[in-house]
C-alpha cells in the first residue's frame, strides 16, 4: 500500500514524469522503503507485507509509465486507449508489468517489464513481431495493424529512454539496431597446434603463438595414440603465446610426438562476417574493414553506416547505427538484407513464439 | 656514326637527362629512358642502370622519384584502385579486397606476380559473361568436382545391384533411395540403401560409397562458403569497374594503355616542374 501522506510519493503522483524519471523516482522511493523494512526486526520476515508493498510500487510505476505514454504524441491515443498494464508481484523481490492490448474484451499480452523497480530490469516479448516473421518469404501476419505497430514501436522506444531493454535478439524486431549484441550460430574457434618429440622422461615445453585478441577456450596435449596428457603439466597464457610445461613426463612417452592443440577464438575467424559480406555484396552494399581489429562498416544507400564489431572475449557481435532509436523492424523495411543476415546467423531455435 | 658524333650524341643525351633531373621533369626523364632502351635494344627496366652506371643508390633514387608521380597518376586514373605509398595496388577498399598487383614505375605498368593477382582479370571476364549466375555456375562446377568419386561409386554400385535378383531390388527400394541421395546431395540422408543379405562386394561398395559421400558432403559445405565469398569479391570488383567503364574489355584497354595515357598526361602538363 502506498503512503499517500509521504511528500515524495505525493510529488511522484502529482508530477508529469518522463519514463526515465518515473523509473528512477519510484525505484528510489521503493528501494529506500524496502531497506527500512528489511532492517526492522518486526517486519523483516513478513513476506506477504513485502510482496504487497512491492506490488503497490509496481502499480505506481505502471500508472506513471502509462501517464508518460499518454503525454507522448508519437503513441496514438486510440491505440493507448486499449492498452492496460497488468502488474504482479510473486514475492518481496520479483515483480512485473505486463502490457496488455484489449481486443474486443479479450487480452493479448504484448510484452512485459520484468522486475521494473530493479536495476537489472529487462523487457521480455510476449507477442511482438519476430525476425522469423518479418523475414518470412510469404508475408506473415504480425498480429498488429500498421498503425498499431507504429504506436507499439514508439512505446518501446519510450521505454528504452528509461533504459528498459530487451536482452535477446530473438525477442522481437522492435528493438534498436544500435548496440544490438548477440551470439551467432557459428563455432568461431580455430585450433592451432605445435609438436615436440619426447626424447627423455622429465621436462618438456610446448608453445604456440597467439594473435592479439585471441581468446584461449581450451587445449589438449595428445600423444601418438591420441591420449590426452594435459593434466601432466600446467599452462601459461601470455600476450603473444600459449605455453604448456610439464616436469613429469613418464618413460612410456619417450619416442612419442606430443601435440599441443590450443583452441582459440580469433578476431580473424568470423564466419558470420563472411556471411554478411556475401549478403551485402549481392545487395550492392559496400562492406569495409575499419581500422582497429574486428570492426566492419556497411555503407548504406541512405548515407548512414551500419558497423559491426566482433568480440572474441564474449563470442558476440555488436551492431552500431548512428540513429540510436531506429529499430530492426524499421531498418529491415529499408534494407531487407539486414533481417536476412540476422536470421541466417542467429542461433537456430526450435520454435518461435 | 663516327666516334665524334657518337660522343656528341652521348654528351647531348646526358646533358638532356641531367637537365630533366634538375627540372624534376618526369616526362623528360621517361623520354631519356625510352630513347636509351630503344637505341640499345635494352628492356626498359635496364635503362636506368645503364644511364646511372649501375649505381644501386642512384637507380633507387630515380625509381623513387618516378614512383611518386606514377602512384599519383594511377590513383587518379583508375579511381577504384587503392595504391599504397610503396606502390602496391589494391582493388577497392572493401573487406576481403585483393591485391591487384604492384606498380613498376620504370616500365609504367602494373606487374602481377602471384597466381591470385593473375586470376583477377579472368575471373572478371567470367563474371561479366553472366553476372547473375556466376556463383551458381561455380557452385555447380565445384559440386561436380567434389562428387566425382561419389558418382563413380554410385555407378559401380548400380551395376552391381542390377546383377542381383529382381525381387530383392524391388523389396528394399534402396536403389531408388540411392538415386535420390545422389541427385540431391544437400538433402539429409533419410534413405540410405539398406538391403538385407547382399553379397560382400555390394556391401563393401556401399560402405565405401557412404564414406566417400560423407566426405564429399563435408567438403562441399566447406568450399561453398569460400566460393560465395570469392564470388562476392568478384562482384564488388565488377561493380567498381562498371561504375567507371562500359565493360571489362574497356577496363583491360585502360590497363594496357596505362603507359601511353601516363605519358600523354605528363606531356600535357608540359615542362612544368614535377611533371
Amino acid at each position: 500500500m502506498l503512503n499517500l501522506s509521504d511528500t515524495k510519493v505525493k510529488s511522484i503522483v502529482a508530477s508529469d514524469l518522463s519514463p526515465l524519471d518515473a523509473r528512477n523516482q519510484v525505484s528510489a522511493q521503493y528501494t529506500q522503503l524496502a531497506k527500512n523494512f528489511a532492517n526492522d526486526p518486526e517486519w523483516q520476515t513478513n513476506q506477504p507485507a513485502a510482496t504487497s508493498r512491492l506490488l503497490s510500487y509496481t502499480d505506481l510505476l505502471a500508472a506513471k509509465l502509462m501517464q508518460a505514454f499518454a503525454a507522448d504524441n508519437t503513441i496514438a491515443d486510440n491505440f493507448l486507449a486499449n492498452v492496460w498494464p497488468e502488474t504482479v508481484a510473486n514475492d518481496g523481490t520479483h515483480s512485473a508489468i505486463g502490457f496488455n492490448l484489449n481486443r474486443d474484451g479479450s487480452n493479448q499480452t504484448m510484452f512485459t517489464i520484468s522486475n521494473p523497480l530493479d536495476a537489472e530490469a529487462s523487457l521480455v516479448a510476449n507477442n511482438l513481431p519476430t525476425l522469423l516473421q518479418v523475414t518470412a518469404k510469404e508475408e506473415a501476419d504480425l498480429g498488429y495493424s500498421e498503425q498499431e505497430l507504429t504506436a507499439l514501436s514508439n512505446m518501446i522506444k519510450a521505454l528504452y529512454t528509461a533504459n528498459y531493454t530487451f536482452k535477446q535478439l530473438d525477442d522481437t524486431v522492435l528493438q534498436p539496431v544500435d548496440q544490438l549484441t548477440f551470439k551467432t550460430k557459428y563455432d568461431n574457434n580455430v585450433t592451432i597446434s605445435s609438436h615436440a618429440h619426447v626424447v627423455e622422461a622429465g621436462n618438456i615445453e610446448l608453445q604456440v603463438a597467439l594473435d592479439a585478441h585471441d581468446v584461449v577456450t581450451g587445449y589438449h596435449v595428445f600423444d601418438d595414440a591420441g591420449h590426452d596428457w594435459m593434466d601432466l603439466g600446467s599452462e601459461d597464457v601470455g600476450a603473444t603465446d600459449f605455453t604448456w610445461e610439464s616436469t613429469t613426463i613418464p618413460e612410456e612417452l619417450v619416442g612419442n610426438d606430443l601435440e599441443l592443440q590450443v583452441s582459440v577464438r580469433s578476431i580473424n575467424n568470423a564466419p558470420a562476417l563472411d556471411e554478411l559480406f556475401v549478403i551485402a555484396s549481392s545487395n550492392a552494399i559496400l562492406m569495409r574493414q575499419l581500422a582497429g581489429d574486428g570492426r566492419y562498416e556497411l555503407a548504406l544507400p541512405n548515407k548512414q553506416s551500419l558497423t559491426v564489431t566482433v568480440h572474441p572475449e564474449t563470442d558476440t557481435v555488436t551492431l552500431h547505427y548512428p540513429e540510436s532509436t531506429v529499430q530492426i523492424y524499421e531498418l529491415n523495411q529499408l534494407y531487407p538484407f539486414l533481417g536476412e543476415w540476422l536470421k541466417s546467423v542467429s542461433p537456430k531455435k526450435p520454435a518461435f513464439n | 656514326m663516327s666516334v665524334e658524333s657518337s660522343l656528341q650524341y652521348q654528351q647531348d643525351f646526358f646533358e638532356h637527362f641531367n637537365q630533366a633531373w634538375q627540372d624534376k621533369s618526369s616526362y623528360q626523364l621517361y623520354r631519356g629512358l625510352d630513347t636509351t632502351a630503344d637505341n640499345l635494344r635494352l628492356p626498359i627496366e635496364e635503362a636506368p642502370g645503364y644511364i646511372l652506371a649501375y649505381d644501386k643508390n642512384a637507380q633507387q633514387e630515380l625509381q623513387d622519384f618516378l614512383q611518386t608521380r606514377f602512384i599519383a597518376f594511377v590513383r587518379e586514373h583508375i579511381p577504384f584502385f587503392e595504391v599504397s605509398d610503396d606502390g602496391r595496388v589494391f582493388f577497392g577498399d572493401w573487406y576481403h579486397r585483393r591485391q591487384f598487383g604492384e606498380l613498376k614505375p620504370v616500365s609504367r605498368t602494373i606487374a602481377q606476380y602471384t597466381d591470385e593477382e593473375q586470376a583477377i582479370i579472368p575471373q572478371l571476364q567470367a563474371f561479366s559473361q553472366d553476372p547473375d549466375n556466376y556463383l551458381q555456375l561455380e557452385l555447380e562446377a565445384m559440386r561436380k568436382d567434389v562428387y566425382r568419386d561419389v558418382n563413380r561409386l554410385q555407378n559401380q554400385l548400380e551395376t552391381e545391384m542390377a546383377t542381383q535378383s529382381e525381387p530383392q531390388e524391388a523389396a528394399n527400394g534402396g536403389f531408388r533411395g540411392l538415386l535420390k541421395t545422389f541427385i540431391d546431395p544437400s538433402d539429409p540422408d533419410e534413405s540410405q540403401p539398406s538391403a538385407p543379405a547382399t553379397p560382400d562386394k555390394t556391401k563393401r561398395l556401399r560402405q565405401q560409397f557412404n564414406q566417400v559421400k560423407d566426405q564429399a558432403d563435408h567438403d562441399f559445405d566447406a568450399k561453398k562458403r569460400q566460393l560465395e565469398v570469392s564470388a562476392a569479391i568478384t562482384r564488388y570488383e565488377y561493380q567498381a569497374v562498371l561504375s567507371e567503364y562500359s565493360s571489362i574489355e574497356q577496363f583491360e584497354n585502360v590497363l594496357s594503355n596505362l603507359k601511353t595515357d601516363f605519358m600523354a598526361a605528363l606531356k600535357a602538363e608540359g615542362g612544368k616542374q614535377n611533371a
